[in-house]
């Protein structure tokens, strides 16, 4: 699964890194000053990349959690955002990361007890609850076998009173949550598009039907789910495959374990799009009937409010519409 | 794949294996097939910039395959061992080239460091050759870098330091590694085929061309526009015979864009 682990100067002597590399024992392991030698160079081909991206090392400095952006989250006053690791095992052709950086590798942030311990600061200096989403810049489940990410910090979320953390997931790899009693303040958030978008646009992700299986799994073990219905993609029959995934979705899964849905149309900022495009000019996603408006690139308007209105109302059979959440403000 | 190598030598196990041919009109020691082109750039790293930097300016096409063969020394892996350099380093500079381990290879991946004259002091885990720093610096402004790969065979080590190598052991020893070579060169060059742009919309775009006045910005639009028709399965001679019925350029573009707007939904 990995072949090439590169490990920034001072990162070896971490616990998280030295466990990692016993577990991988045949990678090639090359050294590196830091890790943006090997991140950050120009003229790298995401799209090469993800063919076989290695794993990078390394310490992340500076502010380690950031605001979400306005009307990202589900509920709550305040809300965060953190990365132990940038990029995604999975390869979905919408996805802005592609469009964000420049490679593909799979850079993972060893020094856990640094975010922990901006987390808790954070939430020691509020009064009210507060978010933090650990999945904006990966998978906070697919890669659990390498980084154990979920094993780590779990535990510490459980002591925190007034924090809650969100995991956004495609994966069905739940092993490592069916493992602890759910926690109080914890969303396990599965992201969905229609079978037929999936096989189209998400590539190596698992089938509709097996994390519709596993987020039931886990929802009868007592874990709070979410469900992410972001991006909408524009697709032939949308309607009716929209329905189709949330009847499949709510004849199986317990409705009152289900803390929110949040509902987004495709969008990114222009300069990714173009990026993107340019790298997959045969992707149909693309020659979609696109605009853009004020430096994003996302659906017209008016497909934006008729698609959101239609899973409203299909939604609206099956749980309260004070669980579901717009991450775009529609005019 | 363009090839650079230093010597006749090092080169001959290619050109046998790829029965390159010389080329006359060609500046240096220029071999060919309709597939493969290898440039000899002689020995150190001003050469082999050089070398490689009039391969990229006068046969190389943007984002193909690179590949840089040779004899170097090691501090760790033994005599005609052949490795893949994850890591390049210049002894005179900061610079350091990661080249991007994307290929499936049995070869190990080593550091490997260019210096500016032939080495004797051998350290651990390193490679010591005279170019590869220079040439990867160089082809990497033609090409994406996972395009573009170093595999050095070790010539000398610690307990066999470098003296002075026959021309004859070079080509013996990189002759043992083709198979090898030969594999990754064949994945570098269809990784390198998947980004070469779509033959049929550019020789299309250019006959639409001649057929109304088309501005630089419509001409773009163009080359859009039947980008997203191949995509969205709208036949190309069915958009060509609209361009043809049209009075000039403008109204060519309005009709390809209503021709293929039905079909700008996800399937």
């Amino acid at each position: 699964m990995i072949d090439t682990i590169y490990i920034e100067e001072g990162a070896e002597e971490l616990p998280k890194s030295r466990e990692i590399l016993s577990r991988f024992p045949k990678a090639s392991v090359i050294p590196c000053k830091h890790y943006k030698e090997v991140f950050n160079p120009s003229n790298q081909s995401f799209r090469l990349q993800k063919k076989k991206p290695a794993l990078i090392l390394a310490r992340q400095r500076g502010k380690l959690t950031h605001p979400i952006p306005q009307s990202y989250g589900v509920g709550g006053k305040h809300n965060f955002y953190f990365s132990h690791l940038l990029n995604c095992l999975y390869d979905c052709r919408y996805c802005f990361l592609q469009g964000m950086y420049p490679s593909a590798h799979y850079l993972f942030f060893v020094n856990f007890d640094h975010f922990k311990e901006e987390i808790k600061k954070i939430s020691n200096s509020l009064d009210d609850e507060c978010w933090f989403f650990s999945g904006y810049d990966c998978d906070s489940l697919a890669l659990e076998s390498v980084t154990g990410f979920t094993s780590d910090f779990l535990p510490f979320f459980r002591e925190l009173p007034n924090a809650w953390v969100e995991l956004r997931t495609k994966s069905v790899a739940i092993q490592s949550l069916q493992q602890i009693l759910p926690l109080e303040r914890a969303v396990v958030a599965f992201s969905f598009t229609p079978q037929e978008v999936s096989t189209q646009l998400e590539m190596g992700v698992p089938s509709v039907h097996s994390r519709i299986k596993a987020m039931t799994q886990l929802a009868t073990l007592g874990w709070k789910v979410g469900l992410r219905i972001d991006p909408l993609i524009d697709c032939k029959n949308f309607a009716g495959r929209y329905e189709n995934l949330f009847n499949e979705i709510f004849e199986q899964l317990p409705t009152d374990a289900l803390h929110s849905v949040s509902l987004g149309a495709f969008r990114m900022p222009a300069g990714f799009f173009k990026k993107i495009e340019k790298q997959y000019p045969e992707e149909p996603l693309f020659a979609g009937d696109l605009l853009k408006n004020k430096e994003m690139i996302g659906y017209r308007n008016d497909f934006e409010k008729e698609a959101i209105k239609i899973c409203i109302k299909s939604l609206s059979q099956w749980i309260s519409s004070s669980k579901i959440f717009c991450c775009e403000q529609v005019s | 794949m363009n090839f650079v190598v230093a010597f006749l030598a090092e080169a001959q196990p290619v050109i046998d294996f790829y029965r390159l041919v010389k080329t006359d009109l060609s500046p240096g020691s220029m071999f060919q097939n309709d597939q493969h082109c290898l440039l000899i750039s002689g020995l150190g790293k001003d050469r082999a910039a050089s070398a490689t930097k009039l391969l990229g300016q006068s046969k190389a096409g943007k984002n193909e395959g690179w590949l840089n063969l040779g004899i170097a020394g090691h501090g760790s892996l033994a005599k005609g061992d052949a490795f893949l350099a994850g890591k390049i380093i210049d002894d005179k500079s900061e610079e350091v080239f990661y080249p991007p381990q994307i290929c499936q290879s049995s070869l190990p991946v080593s550091s490997l460091c260019t210096s500016s004259s032939p080495v004797t002091q051998y350290e651990p885990e390193m490679g010591y050759d005279m170019e590869a720093h220079s040439f990867f610096r160089e082809a990497s402004k033609f090409s994406f870098r996972e395009l573009v790969q170093v595999v050095k065979i070790v010539s000398d080590t610690p307990s066999q330091p470098i003296e002075k190598i026959r021309p004859q052991k070079a080509t013996e020893m990189i002759s043992l590694h083709m198979r090898d070579v030969d594999e990754l060169v064949s994945q570098i060059d269809q990784m390198a085929l998947e980004l070469q742009p779509d033959e049929q919309i550019e020789e299309i775009t250019k006959e639409i061309l001649t057929i109304h006045h088309f501005s630089v910005t419509r001409s773009h639009q163009l080359h859009e526009l039947l980008r997203h028709a191949k995509m969205l399965g709208v036949d190309l001679d069915e958009i060509k015979n609209l361009v043809s019925l049209s009075p000039d350029a403008k109204q060519a573009l309005e009709k390809i864009n209503i021709r293929i707007e039905p079909h700008r939904k996800l399937g």
